[in-house]
């Protein structure tokens, strides 16, 4: 049996393994494991596993991962999302719609501190969907614009996806924190827009709020400060060539924990909080690391992700047309598994066909990144909306339908960041 | 009682990741302001990092195991009755147990190649096999939850 053919069946294994509800980390690791076994023989197989594990998580690179996470719990715990919340409904409260934009204007600014999609979903969740509801904005509006906002997380620096695009593609960490911005604000814009149409047509779907004084609004940002300054000192520290990655991100957890000293909301139960929900996002997250490594073997070995490179690359079809069938791909995985576990899984394998393709791997990631985030939010799963179904208490009926325009937004977005490359090119760039 | 010492365990692995990541974070930051602003960089500070990953990221994985959190696919099995559900749950998690308990035996046989080969860290000198150990411990912590998953979905089927 040729090893191209082992490959394919291991994929086959691994997708019934997977849909037969094992973990994926898992999944992959048995699957990764036999494989190589079966190609290279069983002793060096064993030799992966005896060395990946502790190679993958003793390793002071990844430890930007769980320290990124530990902060963006800090700033949860203490409270900083509720204030992003106020500020922004005191900026946009008095227009139609409003509080639905204030939700996505708080959650792209959340999502600066915070590396995790579903995090900033449930977080502003928590405060934005009782204020809409007090205010008689329609369900469904009111859960998509959360739902919708929570996936802004993602692009907007710091993100723990880019990251481990960033290892397992051996690109710039820092570059493709850079990379995201721009996408990640035109994406905020983009559900505004769409929440302003939605609300000029049908203005009962988001009735205008109480006005406020300038004064007020000053005020609320103001209070916002630690935000912004946490999001400066990790994110400018690591631009202005002050920290890495790393020690950014130790920074900020540090002066997470400090501002919850601060601001009076160091307790034993917040603390305890927020250190068991990081362990156990972390252990969520090196799972599926570690899967992906020993996968990785597998595939090498077996020369799946080069053939497939070199069969497409001489598909005589446009190489935006192949782009997009690997988008699709993606976005079809995205609406049933979680989009770490699709990054990880799925850019291995196209991987050497972008390269081939001549396509910019940064931009690749920041595409690859924005689909999976898209999943998120499409029927007939959506891991964003079991979220915002649990805070809300909405029928998923309703949550979907409110995400319906979002998601025309979403390819929309799309398309403008596949036109145009430089929007998230020129960032990197000038560095 | 089985239930309860898999809870304790996974208790006090959390625990014990927690006080890694606390201390990861502290070393981290200190090392940065030492560097920066008094241009002494803590000695030996990323091999430190190093040992508390190994710690943190292993412990971590079980206690996300116990809190049932490791991510997985329903889109599927949950068009199934409970019984076939849980008849299937048995079968995926005994496989993945039986595949952790095998990992766990192979580092457990490398920390004793390691422990006798005396590898250490370059700058302090630590040796690296009670941190390989620990990898070990968490894995085996791992798979006990997994045989209680297990457990658990056999005496679902049993109860139909």
């Amino acid at each position: 049996m040729s090893p191209i053919f082992v490959g394919y069946i291991g994929i086959a294994v691994m997708l019934f393994l997977i849909f037969a509800r094992m973990q994926i980390g898992i999944s992959m690791a048995i699957v990764g494991f036999i494989g190589f076994a079966w190609i290279v023989g069983l002793q060096p197989a064993i030799g992966v596993l005896k060395t990946v594990p502790y190679s993958t998580f003793a390793s002071q690179e990844m430890s930007v991962i769980p320290l990124f996470i530990f902060m963006g719990a800090l700033a949860f715990a203490s409270g900083l999302s509720e204030d992003l919340y106020y500020a922004a409904r005191k900026l946009t409260g008095q227009l139609r719609g409003g509080l639905a934009i204030a939700t996505v204007l708080a959650c792209s600014f959340f999502a600066a501190i915070s590396g995790s999609s579903l995090a900033t979903a449930a977080t502003m969740g928590r405060v934005a969907a009782p204020e809409m509801k007090r205010y008689n904005y329609d369900p469904a509006m009111a859960a998509g614009s959360i739902a919708a906002g929570g996936s802004i997380g993602i692009l907007i620096p710091p993100s723990v996806i880019l990251i481990l695009y960033g290892v397992i593609t051996e690109q710039s960490i820092g570059k493709l924190f850079l990379a995201g911005f721009i996408p990640g604000i035109l994406e905020g814009l983009f559900y505004i827009i769409t929440i302003m149409i939605l609300t000029s047509y049908n203005p009962q779907l988001g009735p205008a709020g109480p006005r406020t004084t300038r004064m007020e609004k000053l005020t609320a940002v103001l209070k916002t400060w630690e935000v912004i300054f946490l999001f400066t000192l990790v994110i400018g520290g690591i631009y202005a060539g002050i920290f890495t990655p790393t020690e950014a991100a130790g920074i900020g957890a540090f002066c997470a924990f400090c501002m919850m000293i601060w601001r009076r909301r160091m307790n034993w139960q917040n603390l305890k909080g927020s250190l068991t929900s990081t362990a156990q996002t972390t252990g969520m997250l090196f799972i599926i690391v570690f899967g992906a490594m020993v996968l990785g073997y597998f595939f090498s070995v077996s020369r799946l992700p080069s053939e497939l490179a070199s069969l497409v690359g001489d598909l005589p079809v446009n190489r935006y047309v192949i782009l997009i069938f690997i988008l699709l791909a993606t976005l079809l995985l995205g609406c049933i598994m979680d989009s770490m576990a699709i990054v990880l899984l799925t850019v291995p394998v196209f991987y050497p066909t972008i390269l081939e393709l001549g396509f910019e791997p940064i931009w690749f990631g920041i595409l690859v990144v924005r689909v999976t985030e898209m999943g998120l939010i499409t029927p007939p799963i959506g891991l964003n909306v079991y979220v915002i179904q649990g805070i809300t208490g909405e029928k998923m009926g309703t949550v979907f339908k409110g995400i319906i325009p979002f998601l025309i937004a979403d390819v929309f977005h799309i398309a403008v960041l596949i036109a145009i490359p430089q929007l998230t090119l020129f960032l990197p760039s000038l560095f | 009682m089985f239930t309860a010492a898999i809870t304790a365990l996974s208790r006090i692995l959390v625990a014990i990741a927690a006080a890694g990541l606390l201390a990861m974070m502290f070393l981290t930051a200190f090392d940065v302001v030492m560097r920066y602003v008094f241009n002494q960089p803590v000695r030996g500070a990323m091999e430190v990092v190093e040992y508390l990953m190994a710690i943190v990221v292993s412990f971590s994985i079980a206690w996300c195991a116990h809190e049932k959190a490791h991510v997985s696919v329903d889109l599927f099995m949950t068009r199934f009755s409970v019984k076939i559900q849980a008849t299937v749950h048995i079968f995926t998690s005994f496989a993945a147990m039986l595949f952790v308990l095998f990992m766990t035996w192979h580092n457990i046989r490398h920390v004793t190649d390691v422990y006798a080969s005396k590898v250490t860290s370059a700058v302090l000198g630590i040796p690296i096999y009670p941190f390989m150990a620990m990898l070990s411990l968490g894995l085996a912590g791992f798979s006990l939850i997994l045989l209680k998953h297990m457990l658990d979905s056999a005496w679902e089927v049993f109860k139909q």
